[in-house]
């Protein structure tokens, strides 16, 4: 028995051990970008590469892009680990960018590679870049000490808490690609120089290929209707003034109905608010309040209203308006069917209940 | 009989002639002009001015010699009817041989050499009684008694070692005592044949039998306040004279991470501070482990930040990075034993050397990353919040048992290495009592107890 045991320990020394790999060995991709190639068919595939700091006290951001066209993603990627001399890690890859041209055309290849490959984690985020995934991946803002850290925080949410901001994680954008009755959508990050980017804009897709941009007023009112607790500023008039409030909470929530054989979506949109901007230069009282709250529910309205109809005559469904009509109708045959038929005769309700409670901090 | 037939022919010179060769062997004449008598006791074992007091000058004061023998025979801890054996074991304990007029009369007079009661030197509390078991068996069964004034307390001796002959008590609470595991104690006690026994956890070697023994199955303490703690919960406290030490049986994992001042904390502080060393030890067994397997096998855990962190602070480092690790930790142990040994006057010299310019330069040098060195700090200092020194040895021990496993398999060696740990945790017995008995289920044993009771 001992003896076994012995050589067993002996036999166990011989191995290194699989994946056996110091981590000055490795060499991380944080970001990867994706365009057409220059000929017909190819990726133009870009790597952001973080070189770790040897001095920690003094840090300057040092990264490398490598930029590789071939006829496949994996076939890029090989022949870019033959052009530095660590090896290409994935498991820190935390966004991809896409470029304009590539998404007008179809992302799924990409999709497909990105959530195939064990090593690339699901909580990936697709973003995608205009004019494209290699002026994205230069970007290097000034306030950045890690390199692509900025593109990470921004996108994910974990830095910004921007309105205009939609993450995507891989994760999602398969599920809204292969789901039916809903549709994927993807941030579009602008390049503006070389030292900043501007994400303000969601692009829609038509479950392969982008179809619809929203403007940034869009964006916003797109981001309040799909997520809790919004924190942005909306506009309200009162007494020929110009008033902002800030949106402390919002939630909103949808219901659809048949009223007398036609479908109806009906929003309710709960927002609590504080005044942030008042140009008016009166006394902020319990009756002013009251005004803002009704008229910012006013403008809120139109303007919700507005892009639900955008988004209605444009024949996509980026809110999952179809899975959630789908999710609550027995027929399995007949009610994606059923819905498609519906679509153009949907008339839309909201609601929104804004309560504006405070006047700000002015004495 | 045969003890008969023995003590008829026991004498002075018998005694003298088994004990020849005995530098500290002193015989002595005692004249007066009509009267003899001999005395024969070994010099360092006994009390010298007692037996001035007691025994000669009363010679010289006494004319009737009758009288004097008389005295001798009454006086506390003389014997006059003993055999051989038993007389060769009261001389060499301090025994004076008296002998007068072919009667031999042995009066005990024992020197004992103790320091009286020390401080605790290796389980301090901040607050709590700080006075340590000594040397002396009677000193300690005296602090016990003190503090556990109870007719239950029972006290058994026995002598182990042939050689050695060191005395050892048993101490137990009779109502509250686990019978079966007192009994097993006793059969093992019973078996021991061994020649020398100088230390407690020499005994607890003697005792447990396992060869491999990674985790202690006793407490050894040298706080007479564990001891009526753990007497009082029924348990088994063995002493030994000339030790210092006591040995508690049986126990279980979780009283090595009780510290005696746990009970003088308010509760909520008692338990955070019971959770900071249960921390200290997850700490110090898994952090070395954990960054072999996040530098080398499995970086998508950490942060991309910390990632790059590691990476540019190994950049310099030119072997891998158990080597590295192992390499930090054996100077550390180094450094730990070293202090140790060290006189008091030259320890901090011996840290400062060591830890900081040590430290200092290997980074600087490039030999280790700056990660490294907070990670070995944090390592040596969690180690010592077990309040246990056998434990913390253990445990010591441990860590490396882990980074053979981590630098093998990565983040599921450690894994596969904790369950392991665990199942053999929950193997091991002490005492015929389950080692890795959970303590949560025992207070609510005693909860409900307590509730049962004041109805």
């Amino acid at each position: 028995m001992k003896k076994l045991l012995c050589a067993m320990i002996a036999l166990l020394l011989l191995c290194t051990g699989c994946e056996y790999k110091d981590i000055d060995r490795r060499i991380f991709v944080v970001a990867i970008g994706i365009d057409q190639g220059e000929r017909e068919g190819n990726f133009k595939v870009s790597l952001k590469l973080a070189l770790p700091q040897g001095d920690v006290s003094k840090i300057d951001e040092k990264m490398q892009i490598l930029t590789e066209e071939s006829t496949s993603i994996s076939e890029a990627l090989r022949r870019m680990k033959s052009r530095v001399e660590k090896e290409l890690d994935y498991v820190h890859c935390k966004s991809l960018v896409l470029g304009e041209g590539l998404a007008a055309k179809d992302i799924r290849h990409v999709l497909d590679w990105a959530i195939r490959r064990r090593d690339i984690q699901l909580i990936l985020n697709f973003a995608i870049g205009r004019p494209g995934a290699l002026e994205v991946l230069e970007i290097k803002p000034p306030s950045e000490r890690i390199p692509s850290n900025s593109l990470i925080v921004a996108m994910s949410g974990q830095g910004t808490e921007s309105p205009f901001i939609t993450s995507v994680y891989a994760f999602e954008l398969v599920n809204r690609v292969y789901e039916q009755g809903v549709d994927p959508v993807l941030p579009v990050i602008e390049a503006k120089g070389k030292d900043q980017f501007l994400i303000d804009k969601v692009a829609v897709l038509d479950k392969s290929k982008v179809s619809l941009v929203l403007t940034a007023d869009e964006t916003r009112l797109f981001n309040l209707l799909t997520r809790q607790d919004l924190r942005t500023n909306l506009p309200a008039r009162v007494q020929e003034g110009k008033v902002q409030y800030y949106t402390e909470t919002s939630s909103s929530s949808y219901q659809i109905i048949m009223r007398q054989g036609e479908p109806v979506i009906r929003y309710n949109i709960k927002i609590k608010g504080i005044i942030e901007e008042n140009s008016t230069l009166t006394e902020v009282n319990h009756r002013m309040l009251k005004e803002v709250s009704s008229s910012g529910g006013e403008e809120l309205r139109a303007s919700v209203e507005a892009l639900l109809i955008k988004v209605q005559q444009s024949g996509l469904d980026p809110f999952g308006w179809g899975l959630h009509y789908c999710a609550r109708h027995w027929n399995n045959e007949s009610e994606l069917e059923e819905w498609e038929r519906m679509v153009p005769r949907i008339r839309f309700e909201v609601m929104p209940k804004v309560e504006v409670k405070y006047s700000g901090m002015i004495e | 009989m045969g003890g008969q037939g023995d003590r008829s022919d026991i004498s002075l010179e018998w005694i003298k002639g088994q004990l020849s060769g005995f530098a500290d062997l002193e015989y002595r004449t005692l004249q007066t002009s009509d009267d003899e008598t001999e005395l024969l006791y070994v010099k360092s074992v006994t009390d010298g001015q007692a037996i001035g007091r007691a025994i000669i000058a009363p010679y010289y004061e006494m004319d009737n010699s009758e009288a004097y023998y008389r005295y001798l025979a009454c006086s506390p801890g003389s014997h006059t009817e003993v055999d051989r054996k038993q007389a060769l074991e009261l001389v060499l304990a301090g025994g004076v041989c008296v002998q007068k007029d072919g009667r031999l009369i042995i009066c005990e007079v024992p020197k004992a050499q103790s320091a009286g009661v020390r401080e605790t030197i290796t389980e301090s509390v901040s607050q709590g009684p700080s006075d340590a078991l000594s040397e002396d068996l009677e000193v300690n069964m005296n602090l016990i008694r003190r503090r556990y004034q109870s007719a239950q307390l029972k006290m058994e001796t026995a002598v182990i070692g042939n050689v050695s002959r060191t005395k050892t008590a048993i101490l137990y609470d009779e109502s509250r005592v686990d019978h079966k595991v007192l009994a097993e104690l006793k059969d093992r006690l019973d078996a021991l044949q061994l020649d020398i026994l100088q230390a407690a956890g020499e005994l607890e070697k003697y005792l447990c039998g396992d060869k491999i023994r990674i985790f202690p199955k006793t407490i050894v303490t040298e706080r007479p306040d564990r001891v009526v703690f753990n007497l009082a919960e029924g348990k088994v406290v063995i002493m030994l004279d000339t030790t210092g030490y006591a040995v508690i049986l049986p126990v279980i994992f979780n009283d090595f991470f009780t510290a005696m001042d746990d009970k003088i904390h308010l509760p909520i502080a008692g338990r955070f501070l019971k959770l900071l060393r249960i921390i200290g030890v997850i700490m110090t067994l898994w952090l070395p482990a954990l960054y072999v397997a996040f530098t080398s096998y499995n970086p998508e855990i950490v942060r991309v930040q910390i990632a790059l962190l590691i990476a540019g602070s190994r950049a310099t480092v030119p072997y891998p990075s158990f080597v590295e690790v192992l390499i930090m930790l054996l100077m550390m142990e180094f450094l730990t034993e070293a202090s140790l040994r060290l006189p008091k006057a030259i320890g901090p010299t011996a840290t400062t050397v060591g830890g900081l310019i040590l430290g200092q330069a290997a980074t600087e040098a490039g030999l280790v990353g700056n990660i490294m060195i907070i990670l070995v700090s944090a390592v040596a200092i969690s180690n010592f919040m077990i309040p246990l020194n056998m434990m913390s040895f253990s445990i010591r021990v441990l860590k490396y048992f882990f980074i053979l496993a981590s630098a093998t398999a990565g983040l599921v060696g450690v894994v596969c290495c904790l369950v392991g740990f665990t199942m053999y945790l929950c193997s091991q017995r002490s005492f015929g009592q389950p080692y890795f008995k959970l303590f949560v289920l025992d207070s609510l044993g005693t909860d409900n107890r307590k509730r049962g009771g004041s109805k």
